[in-house]
């Protein structure tokens, strides 16, 4: 079959398009055969004959991927039941304007494009003697309905995630931000030329080089079909071995609306149920919807807190082992001694103690992902509490490992995204490493080292950092919180073409 | 990957380069508290009080799990090479990071060699600079030994909570391993360290409470280990002992307020038989004045107190009656200059040097190190003509305005 | 787009003065001002700190009349082929020996007061890889962080301060005047080369968004710098008295030791230490990086950044040969280096500037 197989030629070469014949045969004999009719049962061919054109014109389309309900009131009904009017039944266009009350349509003059419209959903309408093929906007499938976030819950903001169709997606956002200026670009990846993302952005704050830099690499991926934005992610990042994710993932409108404000891009695709944003800085992957939803005061409590979770999360572990086996002078006596008495029981090194503790907690972790829901809690309490209950008593472990193994662990939820949540677990394990060869020299080495790292990644060319780093201008929205009335900067990292939210607040100080 | 597998080498190396450093937390013995003694041919009888640390168990272990302390006696050439030897018969890696108390008997401080025993503690990174130093009457090892607490697990958070209680009372003076050394390399004064005993030898003549020395103190029951009064040290060897009272009163002659309020009696002047109680508040600086441009030098000091009248056991009425208020003060001033001046001929005769800090003001008189150095504040102080004068306030009066009126009350 | 390009601005140069000065007063260089300074050792640095600013305005004036050029090449421009070279290299070899002993008191120090059994080379290896590492991901790493750090590294030194507190007793300050004035003097004027690394920060010029933020961030870092090593040496006599300060082999962190927050919470050293590290740590990444661009450009090379990592092996293998601190420090650095190359940096610049505004004068006469 392979070399009858009509894409092969027409890969991204021009020359190589199939142009409309203007034979409806031809035509059709073409269309059916790259969809393999009869044996494909989804492809529908419906013919329909206009009595006041005089003209014959065939409808296909996939079933599945179309509104049943659209082709059969909108189109067929209304070819089918036109009335004749002085029409110069020559002018196919007249057909589209004066007959199809569907809402809108495409004119394509290849059979590829006719191919591809078919695939996404439209209904191709082949007219006799025309060179030109309408493709009519039909599109309609079963997907989820918008339901809560999974992840990223918050108490005081709206509770709608994003679903699997790009449509709706794009309604969600266009919803919360009514602007002339939100611009979708929809740009074609991939080397089947079926697979599209939305490109989002405000057209008055983005940075054209940004936009630019973004399509350019949108259009080097490299793969016949990329599934959703998780692997799309791993197609456009610029360093696929770093630790550090350059891309943010989310499931919320409202922040992907809150990003677009600043001047970030986002990208929506089908099958996915979030958004891509970039470009990305810590404090993107760090902050939370809520911490703007609240008052200040409470919004700064919860990032301080949140702050001392993601410290206590990273370097807990690796201070207990620099503490107990390097630098004893620290504790208080009666620590030091509670703690010789306990350890006294166990077999084990600290050490191994530690990493055993932390990889058993991991286990867990993976597994409760995969538990089916109905004995969700019952295997929670039996792993957590009676496993490691029985391991001390067992002597196995001592008490005191088991309370830093389960701060840290928990600690580790407080950070809000996916990927970042791994990165603070990977780093824990390298903090842990380093203070097991030599205490907190190691610790302060592998600190610095992981700063000055951090401090130079860049992602689309934005400092990982900013705008602490290069320190500049910001929204006054980084470690701690202004009140919403003061954050009337854009952050200036991606250089925006409107830097100013708002005229700067003149009560207060 | 090839950095990858560059830096998997360079990791493994580290890892396999071992780790000096790293010692189990269990593999420690914690020594707590350090007893020198002096033993013949030079060598040092050297006592370790090594904290066990399965007999306090705070989840509450119960059953028999043996003494919470460890004590062994042993003789060695001198301090450093102890550690080794030991481990000879201990079984944990002697660790001295969280030394608490060093005891050193009275005989070996009173002889010349105890410095050279002594001083490499200095260079031992292990050892804090806020250890305690104690002086016990009797033998280290013994002190040690008897030293039975009866509120507290361990013995060493015996001497901890008792350096609060050295601030707050005053008796014994704050004696720590830092102003140990430090008062020795400034060669201008004396030290005073805290002076113990576990053997109790009650005087019961004595006329004020604080006059007591370590083990005059007469009481039954509770922890035979008493410390009181100071153990005077000049030049790293130690030269004689001041009663509690005597402490005191060296404190209370320092240049900065180093003494928290605390209790005290004076003889009541009206009636002889009893005694009035105060606190007495140290809260300003003592002025004191030097002119020491002369042969003979001169120090004028006035220390301003504030007391607090807290009990009248004679009933007398002192605080509403002026003419009785200012019998009192005069009085408690005429006492205590008394007292004072005893202390000082005291240290210009029998010590030859100061305890009072009072080097520290003399040093602001020069501009150089060389005219500083060149004068010998320590040779020069036996010589000095000083007049103290106190500035007595009497302030509070705890509760009540006037005592009970016992006879109308008996009528 | 690129927000990032390259430079550095006033606030991260800033924070690389102040880092690399200021933490001079944690390591050898505070035990040999408090040697001969005594009681009024925190005068030393104010003495040198005046005796810099001649030399420093002078570099600064050069800086703004050569536009772009950093020092080595304003050298270059000024004195000649052969000269230039002489006074480059020798600048190179001044900060090559200064920062293996740098390295080896650091390496010493950690070993001494923390890990007693690891070998002293450990230290120095690892101190030379992170550091490398840091220096490699260019200036606008190093900057960065160190601008970052900054803020850390003061709280934590604020809090030494308030912990040590009680530790304090001012009449150690007196005999005020120490060794006499014209031993200070002379003393401030030889030990100025604390402060020449000011000079030798010329070399970054180019890297530095223009000449406004260079010059306000290197005036206010010199002066931050010479006044926390003066008050640093104050606090250390008024905490432990002129003679055992002398004595002391680090005296910052013994202090760390006395740092105590009532009677149970003492042995806090650990924290100081850690910040400690850090700021060691971005000061070596900052040397290597500087003295590659020395050595780059003295030989006119096209790239200086491939130099960094022979650069860092070498200091490392050179950290190893003294034998231990007293030979390493108080003989070779003391004597040697900070006592005899004050005079150069304290006569290069003037010297280049008077040449420079000689020639400028004859070129204008001549038109």
């Amino acid at each position: 079959m392979w070399p009858f197989f009509p894409f092969k030629k027409s890969n991204n070469s021009p020359s190589a398009k199939t142009v409309v014949t203007g034979n409806l045969q031809k035509d059709l004999n073409y269309l059916k055969k790259a969809f393999f009719y009869p044996d494909n049962k989804d492809l529908i061919v419906r013919e329909i004959y206009i009595d006041t054109l005089e003209k014959e014109v065939v409808l296909l389309f996939m079933a599945g991927m179309v509104d049943r309900k659209v082709i059969e009131e909108h189109v067929i009904k209304t070819l089918i039941q036109a009335k004749p009017s002085n029409v110069d039944s020559k002018l196919q266009e007249d057909i589209v304007k004066r007959m199809l009350s569907i809402q809108n349509t495409t004119v394509y003059y290849t059979l590829e494009k006719a191919i591809k419209g078919v695939l996404m959903g439209k209904t191709i309408m082949l007219v006799d003697e025309s060179k030109k093929i309408f493709a009519l906007e039909t599109t309609g499938y079963e997907h989820r309905s918008i339901d809560k976030p999974e992840r990223e819950n918050v108490i005081k903001g709206p509770l709608e995630g994003f679903v699997e169709s790009s449509l709706i997606n794009r309604s969600l956002i266009r919803r919360q931000l009514k602007s002339k200026n939100l611009i979708t670009e929809g740009i074609e990846i991939g080397t089947s030329g079926i697979c599209e993302v939305s490109l989002i952005y405000m057209k008055n704050i983005a940075n054209d080089k940004l936009v630019e830099r973004v399509k350019k690499r949108l259009k080097q991926v490299n793969s016949d079909n990329v599934q959703g934005l998780s692997v799309l992610e791993q197609h456009l990042e610029e360093r696929p071995y770093s630790l550090i994710p350059t891309m943010l993932y989310t499931e919320r409108p409202d922040r992907a609306v809150a990003f677009l404000q600043e001047g970030h891009i986002i990208l929506i695709m089908d099958n996915s149920p979030a958004c891509l944003v970039l470009p990305v800085t810590f404090w993107a992957l760090f902050h939370t919807a809520e911490d703007q939803y609240m008052r200040w005061p409470y919004g700064n409590f919860t990032r301080v807190i949140r702050m001392i979770a993601l410290l206590v999360a990273m370097f807990t572990p690796a201070v207990y082992l620099a503490i107990t086996n390097f630098h004893p002078e620290m504790i208080p006596s009666e620590l030091l001694l509670s703690i010789m008495n306990t350890r006294e029981h166990v077999p084990f090194p600290a050490y191994f103690e530690l990493i055993m503790l932390e990889l058993a907690f991991e286990i867990l972790r993976e597994a409760f992902l995969r538990v089916p829901s109905l004995l969700g809690p019952t295997i929670g309490i039996v792993g957590a509490l009676v496993l490691g209950q029985a391991a001390v008593e067992a002597g196995i472990v001592s008490p005191i490992l088991i309370i830093i193994v389960a701060m840290t662990g928990l600690s580790a939820f407080a950070v809000a995204d996916i990927s970042f949540n791994f990165v603070v677990r990977i780093i824990r394990f390298i903090f842990m490493i380093s203070a097991l060869i030599i205490g907190l020299y190691g610790i302060a080495l592998v600190l610095i080292g992981l700063l000055a790292y951090l401090n130079t990644l860049k992602s689309f060319g934005v400092p990982f950092m900013s705008p602490l780093a290069p320190s500049g201008p910001s929204s006054k929205d980084t470690l701690f919180r202004w009140p919403v009335w003061k954050q009337w900067l854009r952050p200036f990292y991606l250089d925006p073409k409107d830097s100013v939210r708002k005229k700067p607040p003149k009560r207060g100080a | 990957m090839r950095v990858c597998k560059f830096i998997f080498l360079f990791l493994l190396l580290i890892l396999l380069m071992g780790c000096w450093d790293r010692q189990e937390v269990e593999e420690r013995a914690l020594v707590m508290i350090i007893g020198l003694d002096i033993a013949e041919k030079g060598m040092l009888e050297i006592t370790y009080d090594i904290a066990n640390a399965a007999a306090v168990d705070p989840g509450g272990g119960g059953g028999d799990v043996g003494l919470p302390s460890e004590t062994i006696t042993f003789l060695a050439p001198d301090f450093v090479s102890a550690r080794d030897i030991v481990n000879s018969s201990v079984s944990r890696e002697i660790s001295f990071l969280h030394l608490r108390v060093i005891v050193v008997s009275e005989e070996l401080a009173r002889t010349e060699e105890f410095i050279h025993h002594f001083s490499p503690v200095l260079r031992d990174r292990e050892i804090r600079r806020n250890v305690e130093i104690i002086v016990s009457q009797e033998k280290a090892e013994e002190f040690i030994r008897n030293n039975n607490p009866k509120l507290e697990e361990r013995p060493y958070s015996f001497f901890e909570h008792m350096e609060s209680r050295w601030r707050e009372t005053s008796l014994t003076p704050l004696s720590i391993l830092d102003k140990f050394f430090q008062r020795m390399e400034e060669d201008a004064g004396v030290f005073l360290a805290a002076y113990a005993t576990a053997e109790v030898n009650p005087v019961i003549e004595k006329p004020t409470e604080d006059e007591y020395i370590a083990g005059e103190f007469p009481k039954l029951g509770g922890n035979p280990t008493q410390v009181l009064g100071s153990a005077v040290f000049k030049k790293g060897k130690m030269i004689g002992v001041l009663t509690g009272e005597e402490t005191r009163l060296a404190l209370a002659l320092r240049p900065d307020v180093e003494t928290d309020p605390f209790l005290v009696t004076y003889p009541d002047p009206i009636d002889e038989d009893y005694k009035v109680a105060f606190r007495v508040h140290k809260e300003q600086h003592n002025r004191i004045k030097m002119n020491l441009k002369k042969d003979v030098p001169k120090i004028n000091v006035t220390i301003p107190l504030t007391l607090e009248l807290l009990g009248v056991p004679s009933l007398i009425n002192y605080i509403e009656d002026p003419n009785n208020m200012e019998v009192l003060k005069d009085s408690i001033t005429a006492y205590l200059q008394g007292k004072a001046e005893a202390l000082i001929d005291r240290t210009q005769e029998e010590f030859m040097a100061e305890p009072f800090k009072w080097s520290q003001v003399a040093r602001r008189q020069f501009w150089t190190l060389k005219e500083y150095e060149g004068y010998h504040w320590m040779k020069s102080y036996p010589k000095a003509e000083i007049s103290i004068s106190f500035e007595i306030e009497i302030s509070e009066f705890g509760r009540q305005l006037d005592s009970l009126d016992l006879q109308k009350i008996r009528d | 787009m690129e927000i990032s390009d390259g430079k550095i601005d006033r606030r991260e140069f800033f924070a690389i003065i102040v880092i690399l000065i200021a933490s001079k007063f944690t390591d050898l260089t505070a035990t040999i001002i408090l040697r001969t300074g005594r009681t009024a050792a925190w005068i030393l640095p104010i003495i040198s700190f005046i005796v810099i600013i001649l030399p420093f305005l002078a570099t600064l004036a050069l800086l703004k009349r050569f536009k772009k050029k950093n020092f080595i090449e304003i050298i270059y421009a000024i004195a000649g082929k052969y000269l230039g070279f002489v006074i480059a290299i020798s600048l190179f070899f001044i900060l090559l020996s200064a920062t293996a002993i740098n390295l080896r008191n650091y390496a010493d120090a950690v070993s001494t007061m923390f890990y007693p059994n690891t070998p002293v080379a450990f230290f120095i290896l690892l101190g030379a890889v992170v550091s490398y590492f840091i220096a490699n991901r260019g200036l606008e790493g190093i900057g960065r962080t160190a601008s970052l750090l900054l803020p850390c590294f003061a709280i934590s030194l604020l809090l030494l301060i308030v912990l040590t507190w009680q530790h304090f007793q001012d009449s150690y300050l007196f005999p005020l005047l120490g060794p006499g004035v014209v031993a200070l003097l002379k003393d401030g004027l030889v030990y100025s080369t604390i402060f020449a690394d000011i000079i030798v920060m010329a070399v970054l010029f180019p890297f530095v968004k223009d000449y406004r933020s260079y010059r306000t961030a290197s005036i206010r870092g010199l002066i931050v710098s010479a006044f926390l090593v003066s008050l640093f040496l104050l606090i250390y006599i008024i905490v432990f008295d002129f003679h055992p300060a002398t004595v002391v082999n680090h005296p910052f962190h013994q202090l760390n030791r006395r740092a105590q927050l009532g009677p149970f919470i003492t042995n806090v050293e650990a924290i100081f230490f850690f910040f400690w590290i850090l700021a060691k740590t971005l000061r070596f990444a900052i040397y290597f990086y500087v003295m590659a661009i020395i050595l780059g450009y003295s030989l006119t090379l096209k790239e200086f950044e491939p130099l960094i990592l022979p650069l860092a092996g070498l200091t490392a293998m050179l950290s190893l040969i003294p034998e231990n601190i007293v030979e390493g420090t108080l003989d070779f650095r003391d004597n040697f280096l900070l006592q005899r190359s004050w005079l150069y940096f304290i006569t290069v610049p003037i010297v280049l500037w008077f040449i420079s505004k000689w020639r400028e004068k004859s070129k204008d006469e001549s038109l």
